[in-house]
């Protein structure tokens, strides 16, 4: 007790230490809030009319209304298949715990050490040669296969923590498989599936490579993509540029502040092993 | 922990069939993992070991070259200006790791709302490094907010080029990307300081230790293999996750000084064309990655041994 | 037992939409299913079924003039759509390069006329059999995009419009710093000696922006060919040799030019588009090297500086082998069909109407680009443009290494820019990596 004292000078600085963290958002959204001209001469200040006409000129424009439904459409699949093969193939494990059951789960794990620029280019290859690229639905299986094995690792810790009396009763009463699994395991880990769904979606929504090179189609770019390439568009209009920024933002915030709980609890969990 | 699978109850005789129909029930569970890794990692990977012995032009006859790729890089002077700037980043880990400590052990010793405090600086890590990286390259042009600032404070001559100049392009990269992982660091050690006892932080004070004393001599050793686990991450990060903080912040330049390999994989396959050169590329990028780990692997196995 | 099957039903419709989801939400532009081709590739009349055409371009020229044009065409052609794409020019030959490694894409994609083209050659359709013989006679450019450099050779891609680079001034900056207007530098020791003037009158003498790498491309055209021997130059559409002396010193002129701090001050950070091009429309700087049609061109600048506006010729170097000032100009781009398309004779149809006289007519009025076919005569009013299309055809002109540079090589070019502008690198040693580049570069087909 005594060493968490209150301590007002920590508190200041710590105060200090958050603006360069705030800082930023907020400049971006009083410059996507400020037309062109103004911002020209004064590019610190908050816009003295804020008007949204820059927003509703990249939505329109550059399609980043278009973009928004793509994303949701590639990290929407994308999560799904993550949470239910993760989900899946964790619930085996967790009742195959022989030797080579035990070597094969760590060569899924082990592929965690597979990223993305190792396998995009061949994947790409492989993709187009199947007619598969400019696809968002196979986009959102590759985000499946990219975040699968930290889901296997997150589900099968969770699984081994449950109490499974439950599980082993239900199994005696002449369950089957798949009435054990989702009448039992998934309610159960619930948090945890939260949380890998949390985390699958933040980070297919914020994947850049994936998605730039396996869509090459303007009007099935994902949010990351079209706000990337509007940088090169309108290099010179940065109120623009910085509306593009603010609307890619948005979804984030929402699932950020949805489900922050999650995703703290989740890095905490997979710290704590 | 759980305990042996039970035969349900069947009628007699019929045991053997159903036992293969549960295995191959069972494995419905197994399989679209087992396919969806298999498809997306892992035949990509052994196709790109595979062809990184051509000159892969995909869709078209690629000719084999045995080693030619692999030579090819070792000698360019490019790829080596290109394991400089990974070894540069890696200069960047002890602030990656001790910032987002301190902050979690100031945050730690009761200020109000440290919760709110931790939503702040958490914010940003949760947001696509590419956005981020927009976001800066506005925020870090010439005439943008920064050197806007910097003028108005002070002399002119510290408002600097800082995502072109080659002297400045790699510290401040170094500088954004504390910004976007310090969150991430600040969560994982507050999660990780509150499963420790608060006793031992008493004792240490009790004893007359500053405030850097207890943080080096009882914070440090106490989450030790927290900060191994951390530290880790950021290796391997820094050779994996640059892509998008390079194709929007610098795309590489000025020159090769801030291209790191991923991007160098994009760049060489998609724009250059080069995709053997590219696929050997990722060979050498798997073996760093693969020794990283090992290397940390071991290095916990052992601490885990000692304590 | 019943909710299982329930559940199972549900698992089983899931999996079906999501086979079908894939399969359908899938890929690429849909053509209606293919006819029985009557004739193939050999006819001369236009087809008639419907088709849609993807087009790919890099935005230049303006695409909303390319817009009225396509609407045009839609309109001759009622059974094409035309779904005009603009790919952002800094990602577009990624995109491009994707495209041809899949196999998948546009059925016509813009390119540049010269050897460029070819570093594409897997997406190229062979074009001997829709080219007829007046339409060879009407181009110009045919030997910039065929088998062996050579007008007789194989097209693998129709050119377009024209192109040139020279150098622009501001009359007013002029005036301000005691030039002459009307007698602009046509010397290196003349343009030094403007070059001071206008610094004295605290006025950057030469807008420029080196980031992108492509300005120096331009200003390496003008004064790096200048010294190479006609030889060289004719050489360098197959051969070039980036590490010869000639070239580094030309480039080694540019670079005196920023040392001299006649150029923007750190303009290493500054990209040539839009901002450099922007600086000079809004007269932050005298001099610009621009190009003739299309982009960074009098169209852009003429309505911003009006009257102040000035043209010139690249001033001659001590040691030039040209005998006068001489303007640089030569085919600009070309439309290529791609291989994997289903429909290659209704986009050569498409490609036809877009080099025609009537259409390049039709751009040279709305967005200042100079046509390359015979028969346009477009109406002249901007009286710089007039000055600029004088030189194309009074002086003799010419085309240097970096007009018929190879993609992978500008792609090295561009990176070592900054460096070397910027002293960080010699100019030898960045030549070196160019030449690196060029060695691979994958050889023009001869015929």
């Amino acid at each position: 007790m005594t060493n968490r004292r209150n301590s007002p000078g920590k508190t200041v600085l710590l105060v200090v230490m958050t603006l360069p963290f705030l800082y930023p958002f907020a400049f971006l959204v009083a410059t996507a809030l400020k037309p062109l001209p103004e911002f020209q001469e004064d590019k610190l200040g908050w816009p003295d009319r804020p008007s949204f006409e820059n927003i509703s000129a990249v939505w329109d424009e550059v399609g980043l209304g278009q973009a928004m439904l793509n994303s949701l459409l590639a990290v929407g699949v994308g999560v799904v298949v993550t949470v239910l093969i993760s989900a899946a193939g964790a619930f085996w494990f967790l009742q195959h715990h022989g030797r080579a059951a035990n070597v094969l789960r760590s060569l899924v794990l082990l592929t965690m050490a597979l990223p993305p620029p190792v396998f995009i280019i061949p994947l790409f290859v492989l993709m187009s040669a199947q007619g598969l690229t400019n696809n968002l639905l196979a986009l959102g299986i590759v985000y499946a296969g990219w975040n699968a094995a930290f889901g296997l690792y997150l589900m099968h810790a969770y699984y081994r923590a449950l109490p499974l009396e439950v599980l082993e009763a239900a199994r005696v009463d002449g369950a089957s498989l798949l009435q054990q699994f989702f009448y039992i395991i998934l309610p159960l880990s619930r948090p945890a599936l939260a949380t890998l769904g949390v985390l699958a979606f933040l980070w297919s929504w914020s994947d850049l490579l994936l998605s730039v090179v396996l869509i090459q189609d303007p009007e099935r770019r994902t949010v990351t993509v079209a706000t990337a390439l509007l940088a090169d568009q309108y290099s010179t209009n940065i109120p623009k540029n910085a509306a593009g920024v603010l609307l890619a933002l948005i979804p984030i915030l929402a699932i950020f502040l949805l489900g922050q709980r999650y995703l703290a609890r989740g890095i905490a969990a997979g710290v704590g092993k | 922990m759980a305990t042996r699978t039970q035969a349900p109850r069947t009628a007699p005789g019929a045991t053997r069939r159903s036992g293969a129909v549960r295995a191959f029930s069972e494995a419905l569970f197994l399989l679209p993992i087992l396919a969806v890794v298999g498809f997306v990692l892992v035949v990509p990977t052994a196709n790109a070991i595979l062809h990184s012995f051509t000159n892969w032009n995909p869709g078209y006859e690629s000719p084999f070259v045995g080693l030619d790729n692999y030579v090819e890089l070792a000698k360019s002077d490019a790829f080596r200006q290109i394991l400089k700037n990974q070894a540069f980043l890696l200069l960047g880990i002890p602030i990656w790791a001790i910032l987002p400590l301190v902050v979690s052990v100031m945050l730690y010793e009761r200020v109000p709302a440290p919760g709110l405090f931790r939503t702040v600086f958490f914010f940003p890590a949760t947001v696509s490094p590419a956005i981020i990286g927009i976001l800066f390259s506005f925020i870090l042009a010439p005439d943008g907010p920064l050197n806007a600032a910097i003028r108005t404070a002070g002399p002119d001559s510290f408002a600097a080029n800082w995502l072109a100049d080659p002297n400045l392009v790699r510290p401040t990269l170094i500088a954004v990307l504390a910004w976007a992982t310090m969150g991430t660091g600040v969560v994982i050690f507050s999660a990780a300081l509150s499963t420790v006892p608060p006793e031992l932080f008493e004792a240490a004070e009790m004893d007359g230790a500053g405030w850097w004393q207890r943080l080096f001599y009882v914070v440090l050793p106490t989450l030790r293999h927290v900060v191994e686990l951390w530290v880790v991450i950021l290796v391997i990060s820094a050779f994996v996750a640059m892509f998008p903080w390079i194709f929007t912040l610098t795309r590489g330049g000025p020159g090769y000084l801030s291209t790191t390999l991923d991007y160098d994989i994009y760049q060489n396959a998609l724009g250059f064309g080069y995709f053997g050169l590219a696929a050997a590329e990722t060979v050498y990028l798997l073996v760093i990655v693969g020794v990283v780990i090992t290397v940390g692997a071991g290095a916990f196995r052992r601490r885990g041994v000692e304590a | 037992m019943r909710k299982r099957t329930t559940t199972l039903r549900w698992a089983l419709l899931t999996a079906v939409v999501l086979v079908f989801g894939l399969a359908a939400c899938g890929g690429d532009n849909e053509t209606t299913p293919p006819e029985t081709q009557t004739g193939g590739a050999t006819t001369t009349t236009e087809s008639t079924k419907p088709v849609t055409l993807e087009i790919w371009s890099w935005g230049s020229p303006d695409e909303k003039v390319m817009k009225q044009l396509n609407d045009r065409y839609m309109q001759e052609h009622p059974n094409a759509t035309i779904k005009f794409v603009v790919q952002p020019f800094n990602s577009y030959f990624t995109l491009l390069r994707s495209a041809v490694a899949t196999r998948k894409g546009p059925d016509v994609f813009m390119n540049y006329a010269s050897p460029f083209l070819f570093d594409y050659f897997q997406g190229l359709t062979p074009l001997a059999d829709y080219v007829s013989d007046d339409l060879r006679d009407q181009l110009t450019g045919w030997g910039s995009v065929s088998g062996g450099l050579k007008p007789e050779g194989t097209p693998y891609g129709v050119p377009w419009l024209g192109q040139g680079i020279q150098m622009y001034y501001n009359k007013a900056l002029f005036e301000k710093a005691g030039i002459d207007p009307a007698a602009p530098p046509t010397t290196w020791d003349e343009l030094l000696a403007a070059c001071d003037a206008l610094k004295a009158a605290n006025v950057v003498p030469i807008v420029a922006g080196w980031k992108d790498g492509y300005y120096a491309e331009w200003f390496g055209e003008l004064f790096a060919t200048q010294l190479l021997s006609e030889d060289q130059v004719a050489n360098y559409y197959a051969n070039p040799e980036w590490t010869d002396p000639a070239m580094v010193k030309g480039l080694d002129y540019v670079k005196q030019l920023v040392d001299r701090d006649c150029t923007t001050p750190n303009a290493e950070a500054i990209p040539l588009f839009p901002n450099a091009v922007d600086n000079f429309a809004s007269g932050k700087g005298a001099m610009f090297v621009g190009l003739a049609s299309n982009n960074a061109h009098w169209g852009e600048f003429t309505p911003k500086l009006g009257d102040d506006l000035g043209a010139m010729l690249a001033p001659l170097l001590p040691d030039s082998n040209f005998a006068e000032q001489r303007m640089n100009f030569g085919p600009a781009l070309s439309w290529a069909i791609a291989k994997w398309g289903e429909n290659p004779q209704e986009a050569f149809d498409y490609v036809s109407f877009l080099v025609s006289p009537e259409s390049q007519e039709f751009l040279f009025e709305q967005a200042g680009s100079i046509p390359n076919v015979a028969g346009a005569s477009p109406a002249v009013t901007d009286p710089v443009a007039e000055e600029i299309l004088g030189w194309i055809s009074d002086t003799p002109v010419w085309i240097g290494p970096f007009t018929t540079i190879r993609a992978q090589v500008e792609v090295t070019f561009d990176k070592m820019v900054p460096q070397f502008i910027t002293g960080r690198t010699s100019i030898e040693d960045a030549m070196k990596q160019v030449q690196a580049t060029q060695d691979k570069a994958p050889p023009i087909p001869e015929e």
